[in-house]
């Protein structure tokens, strides 16, 4: 089974805080999802097996100077703002 | 005249004939929604005095004689799709007050063919689930029996379009959220090929899968509202600049005597529920009656299709949803507190709070997989698993023209049946996702009911871009059944 310790290490690295009781359940049904994908491991790939499914169809636009989003709307949905801008926590604490 | 029992198409007809406008299909639909949504629950919101407006600006542009492909017909839209100015949640905590800053591509093509947008629909949290439980403000009921799941992720739209609340309705399906709840509830549900139809507007899960597709309750009105959607978006750098095809042309029932099609044994194995075998297999047996000739083929690697679809989707969820920091839009925790917390402490709060558990478990499988020492046993691996998969069903088209599997190897299931077991809900997928894999074009059609009448879906799948061939099999199969 995945240890407390691992699923903190995952929290951390997706920022996401878990409760306890989160840590405990999120680890036993990951176990048992990760277990089930280890059906992968039968599959048969030759070193010629790429990992392109298939041809791309994106394309490049021009590098070309268009109106954005105008500010408000760019604004109206920050849950804090201080003038034109988003408000944000201190990086550094004291 | 009860309107809000019609389709789509059966409304147009009678608009074009002036026999009634666009207020009075309103007025019906929103009747319909006082009479059942209190106990289906198939919206998050309804815009109710807006689209009446909407309706009267509809029947002044049809007495200017200016009209659009759906001019006058409501439609839904599942609540990860961008209508601007309104509320687009995701049904998550996370999205509570989301106000969309523009249009998605697709709600810009329904404003301007005249179709009236009536309101949001649920959904499992940002697409993620298959029952409408992970929805982070209520479930919604299968109409079809209350006490069932109507699938998901879209939930929603198809509860709504099963309950007649609205003839049209729009999904998003990354690993079978369109199809899936299609089949759950009895209605009709296409997977267009990836790239036909613009994702510009529709809030990302995974972006290699995602696509967004049409709800209704035939097969005319899918091609209707998949011609006013489909199409190129400079906006969506995977959009195809194919050229759409005349989708509503289908209306003579297509000859299937020089059809082939494909059944795949992998999908009609032991593990599949007897009844939607059965169901499946009279339909195929309709199918040969009018004139197709069915052959068994082998997808031989499917086993690993759904693995390979959920490591995949959730390491693009996993990044895609990196996005939500409570900074620029979304929930942030703590923000009345006089005393702010440091930067990262709030991205961790934040998203603590603001995701739900099935989020939460994808968002951390997808960093697992994506993480130093795992990244080739299970991601790497996962995309040789898509390539060899995505080359094995383009084989099977060099002798078939059409694929056809039952949609869900089970039947709805009760509401809490599942929700304690995410593996269990995620085999649900087993039978959609290998084409989500693939990209290939996807509808479920309504095929019967088992003895507890609950509805069975069966999926035909097209070649790419072969969407009109799939919806003339699907017409023709629709024809001989009620002949």
């Amino acid at each position: 089974m995945l240890s407390r310790e691992e699923i903190r290490y995952l929290s951390h690295l997706a920022q996401i805080r878990l409760s306890a009781d989160e840590e405990i359940t999120i680890a036993q049904q990951m176990e048992n999802v990760l277990q089930h994908f280890q059906l992968l491991d039968k599959l048969q790939i030759s070193g010629s097996d790429d990992q392109e499914p298939r041809a791309a169809s994106s394309w490049l636009r021009e590098d070309s100077v268009k109106p954005s989003l105008p500010l408000p709307k760019a604004l109206q949905n920050a849950p804090l703002v201080q003038d034109t801008y988003f408000a944000v926590p201190p990086m550094l604490t004291k | 005249m009860e309107l809000h029992k019609l389709t789509a198409t059966e409304l147009v007809l009678l608009l074009k004939q002036k026999q009634i406008c666009a207020l009075d299909i309103v007025t019906s639909l929103l009747d319909r929604i006082n009479e059942v949504e209190p106990s289906i629950r198939a919206f998050l919101e309804i815009y109710d005095c807006e689209i009446i407006e909407a309706a009267k600006l509809s029947d002044r542009r049809r007495y200017r004689g200016k009209c659009g492909l759906l001019e006058g017909i409501p439609i839904a839209l599942k609540d990860n799709i961008c209508f601007i100015d309104h509320k687009t949640t995701c049904a998550s905590k996370m999205l509570h007050n989301f106000i969309a800053p523009y249009n998605a591509h697709v709600t810009e093509k329904i404003i301007a063919a005249g179709g009236l947008i009536i309101g949001k629909t649920n959904m499992d949290e940002f697409a993620m689930g298959s029952s409408s439980e992970n929805s982070a403000r209520f479930c919604t009921r299968n109409p079809q029996n209350l006490e069932y799941s109507p699938g998901g992720s879209s939930s929603g739209s198809a509860a709504a379009v099963a309950a007649k609340m609205v003839p049209l309705a729009l999904g998003s399906d990354t690993g079978g959220s369109v199809r899936q709840p299609a089949s759950f509830t009895g209605i009709y549900g296409l997977k267009p090929t990836y790239s036909r139809i613009s994702r510009y507007g529709l809030v990302a899960f995974a972006s290699s899968f995602d696509q967004i597709g049409p709800m209704a309750r035939s097969v005319s009105d899918i091609a209707l509202l998949l011609q006013t959607i489909a199409g190129h978006d400079p906006r969506d750098a995977t959009s195809s600049t194919r050229c759409v095809e005349n989708y509503m042309d289908i209306t003579t029932a297509q000859d299937l005597t020089a059809i082939k099609i494909g059944v795949p044994r992998e999908y009609f194995t032991e593990e599949v529920d007897r009844e939607v075998a059965a169901k499946c297999h009279k339909a195929l047996a309709r199918l040969e009656n009018a004139g197709a000739t069915i052959c068994e083929i082998s997808l031989a690697n499917f086993d690993y299709a759904l693995t390979a679809y959920y490591l995949i989707a959730a390491a693009e969820a996993s990044a895609n949803l990196a996005r939500y920091d409570g900074i620029r839009y979304g929930y942030r925790a703590g923000q009345t507190q006089k005393k702010a917390v440091e930067l990262s402490q709030s991205y961790m709060n934040s998203r603590g709070q603001g995701f739900g558990i099935e989020v939460k478990r994808r968002i951390l499988l997808g960093t697992y997989v994506l993480s130093r020492g795992y990244y080739d046993a299970y991601y790497a691996k996962a995309l040789q698993a898509r390539a060899i998969i995505t080359r094995e069903i383009e084989q099977a088209f060099k002798s078939v023209d059409a694929l056809v599997t039952p949609t869900s190897p089970i039947l709805p299931f009760k509401i809490g049946e599942k929700i304690a077991d995410p593996l269990a809900m995620y085999l649900c997928d087993t039978f959609t996702s290998t084409f989500s894999l693939s990209g290939h074009p996807a509808i479920s059609i309504p095929c019967g009911y088992s003895g507890n009448d609950l509805p069975v879906g069966l999926q035909l799948v097209g070649k790419r871009f072969d969407e009109k061939f799939i919806l003339q099999v699907a017409q023709a199969y629709q024809s001989a059944k009620n002949t």
